[in-house]
């Protein structure tokens, strides 16, 4: 397996910067009001 | 490992993977009738039905890839570290299978006021809401998962890039 040996693929970027919004999203639900409250 | 052994590791890896996918598949059409339905009587059916399909098929399939993805990882030339592509599938996996073990609790406080016949068509909205975008994330991570066990797409890591070094 020969790879090349450059930084990180623009792909890597551009997949993290997705996951980091749907992150921030997902955070975001949490803590708007929709998250569970005096539950459990 | 034998070809053989390493044919069926990975036979057990796509089965629990595709399956968790499936089974969220499920989990999520189930979650929006839930949301979406006026009949009481059907939609705590389907928060005891959530409840039994996250415990009984979705935890043990999200467990069951992680653990065959990491052995997957470590006897193949691919390495677990090495390539940004399963690496970014173990933390996928891994963030997926932490995130539904905390998201059981509130499926389950759902599921126990529907047997309890304690849910109406509008009871814990806010809460339902969260369970179906929850699961609607839990599908976007796994598609990405997926997409990524085909694609393979190149690109060494640090670590993949002083190892091949070595060589």
């Amino acid at each position: 397996m020969t790879e090349p040996t450059e930084g990180m693929p623009r792909w890597v970027k551009v997949f993290a910067l997705v996951a980091i919004l749907l992150v921030i999203a997902f955070v975001l639900l949490h803590v708007t009001g929709i998250a569970p409250h005096g539950h459990g | 490992m034998t070809p053989g052994a390493r044919k069926l590791l990975l036979t057990a890896h796509v089965t629990c993977s595709v399956g968790w996918l499936g089974a969220v598949a499920v989990f999520l059409a189930l979650a929006l009738f839930g949301l979406a339905s006026d009949d009481a009587t059907k939609v705590r059916a389907v928060y005891v039905a959530c409840d039994l399909v996250g415990w009984l098929v979705i935890v043990p399939l999200s467990l069951a890839s992680l653990a065959t993805g990491i052995i997957q990882a470590l006897v193949t030339p691919w390495g677990l570290l090495r390539h940004y592509w399963v690496l970014i599938k173990l933390v996928i996996t891994t963030l997926a299978t932490a995130i539904l073990m905390i998201h059981m609790r509130p499926i389950g406080h759902v599921a126990r006021l529907a047997a309890e016949a304690g849910l109406s068509s509008t009871a814990e909205r806010g809460l339902r809401i969260q369970i179906v975008a929850d699961a609607a994330m839990a599908l976007l991570a796994l598609l990405a998962a997926t997409t990524l066990s085909v694609f393979k797409p190149r690109g060494l890591t640090s670590l993949g890039r002083r190892r091949q070094a070595q060589r």
